[in-house]
């Protein structure tokens, strides 16, 4: 399952960001940073990955930087451009407190009348989780 | 793991791409400054609520990434925690004397900040319009 998959490091001075992408395919950033009205919402992704890294789990919830989808899968919810982005991340744990965010996809806007995601959504976000960590799990322990 | 360095990525990390996206890069960056204060104090945000004089919901609401902080917010904040959460730069003015003669010509340039990134140059400002002259001496 895991084989037509790879994680990406992406550097940017000092800081990295993880995503999931299908091998020789651009990931989740590649897309978001190819379409200029996606730029926005891409800066605030990866500044709130970065304070999620730095602050752990429990401080981005209590500041609403990230919302629980299930236990292992969350998102950045952003307003960019009086648009919703959705990006739905895996957050692995090493540690207590030690957090690596890794970003899977990216949906628009609010999803029906509730703003919930749909299950077709969720399905998505926990295969792919499931495979983010897997890959982790490979590289780091 | 493959290492992706793009120089699009580096650009676009570097300055806030709107108002919204640096809106939002301050907010996280004070919630996440005040939350270490707050662990640092042993305070909890219920705590906190107390000793600012809000109800916990509007603390949280305050302290949630997705808030427009007002300065009065801010301050609030810095107030109860004993801390800056925001630095603002003074500017610095100075009043240079360049030109003799005619009122025209001897008028009052204005510094109104240095520009860190080359000492041998120095920003002024003049009646609307921004100079950026060879530094003396």
């Amino acid at each position: 399952m895991t084989e037509d998959y790879e994680l990406v490091d992406h550097l940017t001075g000092g800081e990295h960001y993880l995503a999931l992408g299908r091998i020789g395919r651009p990931d989740v950033i590649d897309e978001m940073q190819e379409k200029p009205e996606l730029n926005e919402a891409l800066y605030m992704a990866l500044t709130s990955a970065s304070k999620v890294r730095s602050g752990g789990i429990q401080f981005g919830l209590r500041t609403r930087i990230i919302t629980p989808v299930t236990s292992s899968l969350y998102l950045y919810e952003l307003k960019a451009r009086s648009t919703v982005w959705r990006v739905l991340a895996y957050l692995h744990r090493s540690g207590a407190r030690r957090v690596e965010p890794v970003m899977l996809f990216h949906v628009r806007g609010h999803q029906g009348k509730t703003g919930r995601l749909p299950k077709s959504v969720v399905d998505k976000g926990e295969r792919l989780a499931v495979i983010a960590r897997k890959l982790m799990e490979e590289e780091y322990e | 793991m493959r290492v992706s360095e793009s120089a699009e990525l580096e650009r676009l990390m570097s300055r806030p791409p709107s108002v919204e996206a640096r809106i939002h890069k301050h907010q996280t960056d004070i919630v996440a400054l005040a939350s270490c204060r707050m662990e640092e104090l042993g305070l909890t945000q219920a705590a906190l609520a107390v000793k600012m004089g809000k109800s916990k919901p509007r603390l949280s609401q305050i302290m949630s990434a997705n808030s427009n902080m007002t300065l009065r917010s801010i301050s609030e904040l810095e107030d109860a925690l004993d801390i800056e959460l925001i630095t603002t730069q003074e500017p610095y003015w100075e009043d240079v004397d360049r030109g003799k003669g005619n009122s025209s010509t001897a008028m009052r340039w204005r510094v109104y900040g240095k520009d860190s990134s080359d000492p041998t140059r120095i920003r002024y400002h003049v009646s609307q319009h921004e100079y950026d002259i060879a530094r003396e001496g």
